[in-house]
């Protein structure tokens, strides 16, 4: 699987880099990504019975948000040099709350897969940038590597910790790999799904437009006090 | 006597609200918990660590309070969806998917999510929810109530006479006529995203001339009955709920600005910027005049309570309690969305026999912070930890040496503002902590103002104004006096006020005991009060969020309950 991410990042930078606007856009999604790392990191410290491993998940939430603040930073950069400056999504990410609905264990194992499948992607990036003369971007991320690395080893040490064995940490990384399949095809079902509700409800709308002149006769906008 | 939790959601700003034997025991706002600004969602964290603040199991909960009345909500949104057709095909896909998908199961969700049982989950109108939120805690057992938001189930401002502990509605303008939805139809215009927008609109309008009165006569007309009616065409909130703002508006105002784009108050194009956010605000506080001598004429109370998003601006509010014809006036701290939960649970709880609560006297309704906790996390992080026998004079030693001071002490704050519990705590004497501040925190615009905390009985030394019932929660300005504002450059407005904080012990016993250290050591009483909380972050809550903070930011020292965490010089 983590060679994929990278045979997948070295195939698809070209395309994804390709013009500042499609850089932009795709440095502020790993923004957001870095950002809802940092909200389940937050709350993983706030849940943890550990002082010890609260202290290791805040450091590793701090370094998220400064990540996210500078892909954000370079994102804007690259926006503003586009010939048609993209409207970039706000900073803004969601938690999905795993720590709550993994367990501590699997929420570790999640991030440690996480962060080297990142490590991977971020890997081939450079190469790329370095092989097309980018070196300010080849730059930036060379820097998010040094934490991502060490990200890495720190979760899978913490991981042995607390499955006590070697056999039970890699037992807590296939079980996620094994959610993580399952949720990816969750997603793309939702996809499909979603499109579904999109034509369905379209149509619906033309079914109903008949209604919309009963609507406008029956319940006209009202003005001023109504009493 | 019975234990009612009231809800707020899926709009902006889902909160929780515990009420018991008619007391208001602990009010959170999701946000805190969640660690996302303005969250949404199901306030489930919020509600359960209510309950668990007040030691009651969900089981032995008597009725859970939702805010507002999904169905009837739903009809008005299909209703306006077909009125508007076909302007409206893009967003109904988006608008049944939300409905259908999660808002009208809501009651079911809560009743799932918390453990209590289906048939004690109540509903109350939205309107009816801010205009309880607001009375039944207010000082008053007498008033007018005026509520005034972007939008409820049809209504968008509603006028209420308030007496004993009932409430009764007198009359209501509907959707799609909102003051709330054309604040933050220009809020988009002017580039800032609606619901988070507001605030520096607001900070904004200091710098501008209200200049644009013809334009905005096109925009909003103003009634002599104190109704008002939108041009629609300006608008889009009929038919795209994201963007705010329809071409009519452009037509008479030009184009939007620019989302994200540096302002530059020396540039004349964003002059005029601030000259249309001046206008607005002016346009606005005519309008609620307008509306509250409409209360006064149709109730004859002696005292106004303010509810809904519109009630937050500060300098609206400083106008009214000014010009209204009303001798005091209320508004909560939290009068957003997030109130809501408070007054259903307050309807509720009346409902079942309960007396109505005593004035709110703090805002301290929030979770307290876990020292023990917060001292052993931050030993690991290899942090400079004292323990303070006097957490206050240490606090004030730091401030008059001109250090930034993060303050966490006592139950975090209900509603925006932090009131002294989780506040950021400098010297209001030197502009140059403002720029400070922005470069090493805020990150905000450099319209925006700063806020004054002051003893509340010192408060006529340096302002126009006394305390009253809306300053000891930061929801009004004052103006800051002529011979001081030197004294006050970095909470001084671009127009000479300031939103003032008055503090008393028993409100804010924290802040209280530090503006009283101050004082003794011949500084003045006052203290520049902002929220605990990075760009783009909710105000700091526990021990974890407030280290998080620390180690975010370069501030000087973090005070959390009596730890001090000091950075070295």
């Amino acid at each position: 699987m983590s060679d994929q991410t990278a045979t997948l990042a070295r195939l698809l930078a070209p395309l994804a880099w390709r013009t500042p606007a499609r850089a932009a856009r795709k440095l502020q999604s790993f923004a957001r990504a870095e950002q809802g790392s940092m909200l389940d990191l937050r709350l993983a410290a706030a849940r943890t019975p550990s002082p010890a491993r609260a202290a290791l998940y805040l450091r590793h939430a701090d370094d998220e948000a400064r990540h996210a603040q500078m892909f954000a930073r370079r994102a804007q950069r690259l926006a503003s040099e586009a010939r048609r400056p993209p409207a970039l999504k706000p900073l803004q990410a969601d938690s999905e709350r795993l720590f709550e609905s993994l367990g501590e264990r699997d929420f570790l194992a999640f991030v440690h897969m996480g962060e080297d499948r990142a490590r991977r992607q971020f890997d081939a990036y450079v190469l790329w940038f370095r092989e097309h003369g980018r070196e300010q971007d080849a730059k930036l991320f060379e820097t998010i590597l040094v934490d991502e690395r060490r990200h890495g080893e720190y979760t899978r040490t913490l991981l042995g910790e607390l499955a006590g064995d070697e056999a039970s940490a890699r037992q807590a990384l296939r079980r996620v790999a094994r959610w993580e399949l399952g949720r990816r095809w969750l997603r793309a079902g939702r996809f499909i799904a979603e499109r579904i509700y999109l034509v369905a409800t379209l149509i619906l709308y033309l079914l109903a437009a008949p209604l919309t002149l009963l609507i406008r006769l029956a319940r006209p906008i009202r003005r001023g006090w109504q009493t | 006597m019975a234990c009612v939790l009231g809800i707020s959601a899926h709009y902006h700003d889902a909160a929780a609200a515990l009420v018991v034997d008619g007391q208001v025991i602990a009010a959170i706002q999701e946000e805190r918990l969640s660690r996302i600004k303005n969250d949404p969602g199901l306030p489930i964290a919020a509600a359960l660590a209510c309950l668990q603040f007040a030691g009651i199991d969900p089981q032995a909960v008597d009725a859970l309070a939702f805010y507002e009345e999904p169905f009837a909500k739903l009809e008005r949104v299909l209703v306006h969806l077909l009125r508007h057709l076909p302007r409206t095909w893009r967003l109904f896909p988006r608008a049944l998917a939300s409905q259908l998908g999660s808002k009208i199961w809501v009651l079911d969700h809560l009743s799932e999510a918390t453990g209590i049982p289906r048939d004690r989950v109540h509903t109350c109108e939205h309107h009816h929810s801010h205009a309880a939120s607001a009375f039944l805690v207010s000082p008053y057992d007498d008033a007018a109530v005026l509520v005034v938001d972007g939008v409820g189930e049809a209504h968008s401002t509603t006028l209420w006479h308030g007496q004993g502990g009932a409430l009764r509605m007198l009359a209501s303008v509907d959707f799609p006529h909102s003051l709330g939805l054309l604040y933050a139809g220009l809020t988009a215009w002017l580039g800032f995203p609606i619901n988070e927008g507001e605030y520096k609109v607001m900070g904004l309008a200091a710098w501008g001339r209200p200049n644009l009165r013809d334009e905005f006569a096109k925009i909003v007309t103003l009634h002599p009955d104190g109704s008002y009616q939108l041009e629609l065409g300006c608008f889009a909130h009929m038919s795209d709920a994201e963007l705010g703002f329809g071409p009519g508006l452009e037509r008479i105002l030009g184009p939007r600005r620019p989302p994200g784009r540096p302002w530059n108050l020396d540039d004349p194009a964003d002059r005029r910027y601030a000259d249309v956010a001046a206008t607005l605000q002016c346009v606005l506080e005519d309008a609620l005049l307008g509306l509250a001598r409409r209360a006064k004429a149709l109730t004859g109370s002696k005292h106004l309570c303010l509810a809904g998003g519109v009630a937050l601006n500060a300098r609206a509010n400083a106008r009214l309690r000014r010009e209204a014809g009303f001798e005091r006036m209320f508004v909560q701290p939290a009068a957003g969305d997030a109130g809501g939960a408070l007054g259903a649970a307050l309807i509720v709880s009346q409902r079942l026999g309960d007396p109505r609560p005593p004035a709110l006297v703090s805002a301290a309704l929030g979770l307290p912070i876990d020292a023990a906790r917060g001292h052993a996390i931050a030993r690991e992080l290899g942090l400079s930890v004292r323990l303070l026998d006097d957490p206050a004079t240490t606090t004030a030693r730091l401030i008059a040496e001109d250090r930034i001071v993060a303050h966490a002490r006592g139950r975090f704050e209900w509603g925006p503002r932090a009131l002294g519990q989780r506040s950021l705590l400098a010297r209001p004497r030197d502009r140059n902590i403002r720029e400070r501040m922005n470069r090493l925190i805020k990150q905000r615009e450099p319209f925006r103002p700063f806020a004054p905390a002051i003893l509340s009985e010192r408060t006529a030394e340096y302002f126009a104004a006394d305390a009253d019932d809306m300053s000891p929660f930061m929801t009004t300005v004052a103006p800051v006096l002529a011979t001081k504002q030197d004294r006050l450059a970095a909470v001084t407005h671009e127009d000479g006020s300031a939103r003032l904080q008055t503090v008393e012990a028993a409100r804010a016993p924290e802040l209280h005991a530090v503006l009283t250290a101050l004082a003794t050591t011949g500084e003045d009483p006052i203290a520049l009060n902002t929220s605990l909380n990075g760009a783009g972050e909710p105000i700091v809550a526990s021990s974890e969020d407030a280290l998080a903070f620390f180690l975010r930011h370069n501030i000087d020292a973090l005070i959390l309950a009596d730890l001090l965490i000091e950075r070295p010089k």
